[in-house]
């Protein structure tokens, strides 16, 4: 991935045209990367030369077909395959998708609760247990409330 | 073309400011009316009239008015011929068929209670959602959320100057009001200051595996139903998430004839009353019953008594031995009128 982003920027870095930080990263890449050193001295050279170009036009009007031969030389890059970039299409879609899964995903209680209404003595006497430990008297109306809807 | 993106990004910018602005102030406001209305309930104990209105699973609701008043140190509530009273002694039900009385046998503090206003702040998500006239002044409706499922949604109608809460709602998942209790008539009784400690960090940590997230141990005890001779022993853990309490009591009984002490045989079920679940759970051939208070969901509170259930955790307080014996009244003001 880098060398394809190194590689398309050597005809900027070869004529001065890139900015700092980037010139450095990519000179530092070329550097340590046997592949693109091999396009960077394509790419050096083919600069050279088209530098040298307005003096030797016209001293040397065959240079253009020599030029021309020498580009055709340089292998093209190739085109990404349509499958990829299906795959990675599919594949960030999906990506995106469990993340919003996992962020707004709210498990549902499958098994619906019976809840009974009837309040038996011994829940009534749990209650009681529940506000005498938590000190908690709020609860109390359930309490009340329950010994008059029997 | 260049002017008119600046101008469009400064508006933006400018919109957004404000919204950041405005939400920000509304929930400080919010959280400040809080931290009002915890004080004063930390200090004050309210007295008089309160309109109650209650929703039964079966989707009717019940109203009445009920009477608080401070006697003997304790809360008595009355409304019609029932009565309950609860204080630091015990707690009655006194109705005219019979009288229920349960008190505290041992009460422990955990040490690592961090305090209900800070798992407050941790656990729910407030917002002044508008205004309502009572008591002939404009008072904020805060939204209490939780974070967390399983819990029902709270709105508190404020006074702004003491903080009191006059009015509190509790909203069930489909926005129906599941509790409702109003104050008609209050006055204010002067709270006895509890000696507050800052205590170390340590705590039960199996126990609180099976509370819902949020909850937090706060006490261990052993509480006795003193309804009739057979007398069932709860073992409880009560547990907070700053706003509600949530008990776990495991009871010990063998088959009784007093109709408070006759637990279920076994399996699971649910009982609830307004914003208050009451679930149970027993395995086979097991003599121990888990039953958990709260008002929380009913699947909440029957997930947690079937996990009580199948773990068995061990509620007492040498299990982790980070807790604080709370000293108990000798006598039993309960009962006398």
């Amino acid at each position: 991935m880098i060398c394809k982003w190194v590689q398309r920027l050597t005809p900027r870095l070869a004529v001065g045209g890139l900015t700092f930080p980037f010139s450095l990263l990519a000179r530092r890449h070329i550097s340590r990367c046997p592949d693109c050193q091999v396009v960077w001295e394509k790419e050096e050279k083919l600069t050279a030369l088209l530098r040298q170009a307005g003096e030797l036009r016209l001293r040397r009007p065959e240079l253009w077909s020599e030029i021309e031969k020498r580009l055709v030389a340089v292998p093209a890059a190739r085109a990404r395959p349509i499958w990829q970039t299906v795959t990675a299409g599919a594949l960030g879609t999906l990506a995106v998708g469990l993340i919003v899964l996992i962020l707004w995903h709210r498990p549902v209680d499958r098994e619906p609760v019976p809840i009974s209404t009837k309040m038996d003595p011994f829940f009534q006497a749990m209650i009681q247990h529940h506000i005498t430990l938590s000190g908690d008297p709020s609860v109390a109306l359930a309490l009340v409330t329950a010994r008059q809807t029997r | 073309m260049r002017r008119f993106f600046y101008a469009s990004a400064g508006l933006a910018l400018v919109i957004v400011l404000s919204a950041v602005a405005y939400w920000w102030r509304d929930a400080h406001f919010a959280w400040s009316v809080i931290d009002k209305s915890l004080r004063v309930q930390e200090e004050w104990r309210p007295a008089g009239k309160v309109r109650w209105l209650i929703r039964l699973p079966d989707g009717t609701t019940r109203s009445g008015v009920a009477e608080v008043a401070l006697r003997d140190s304790g809360l008595v509530m009355k409304t019609g011929a029932v009565e309950v009273f609860c204080s630091a002694s015990g707690c009655q039900l006194r109705s005219p068929q019979y009288s229920l009385t349960s008190r505290p046998l041992e009460s422990h503090q955990m040490k690592d209670f961090p305090g209900s206003a800070r798992l407050l702040r941790s656990n729910y998500r407030v917002a002044h959602v508008g205004s309502r006239r009572a008591g002939g002044k404009i008072c904020p409706v805060i939204s209490v959320a939780p974070v967390n499922r399983g819990l029902y949604v709270r709105r508190l109608t404020v006074d702004p100057d003491t903080g009191f809460v006059i009015q509190s709602e509790v909203v069930g998942s489909g926005g129906e009001v599941l509790q409702r209790l109003e104050w008609l008539t209050v006055t204010f009784i002067a709270r006895r200051q509890e000696r507050r400690e800052r205590l170390p960090q340590a705590g039960d940590r199996r126990l609180e595996r099976i509370l819902p997230p949020g909850f937090r141990l706060q006490k261990i005890g052993v509480s006795q139903c003193q309804c009739c001779s057979c007398g069932t022993v709860a073992h409880a853990a009560v547990a907070s998430d700053g706003m509600v309490g949530l008990t776990l009591l495991q009871v010990q009984q063998e088959d009784s004839a007093c109709p408070f002490c006759r637990a279920p045989k076994e399996g699971s079920g649910v009982v609830q009353a307004g914003s208050l679940s009451v679930a149970w759970s027993r395995m086979k051939r097991s003599t121990a019953l888990w039953v958990v208070v709260g008002e929380v969901t009913p699947s909440l509170a029957l997930r947690v008594a079937k996990s009580a259930c199948a773990t068995q955790p061990a509620l007492s307080e040498r299990q982790g031995g980070a807790t604080v014996p709370i000293a108990l009244p000798s006598s039993l003001p309960v009962g006398r009128r």
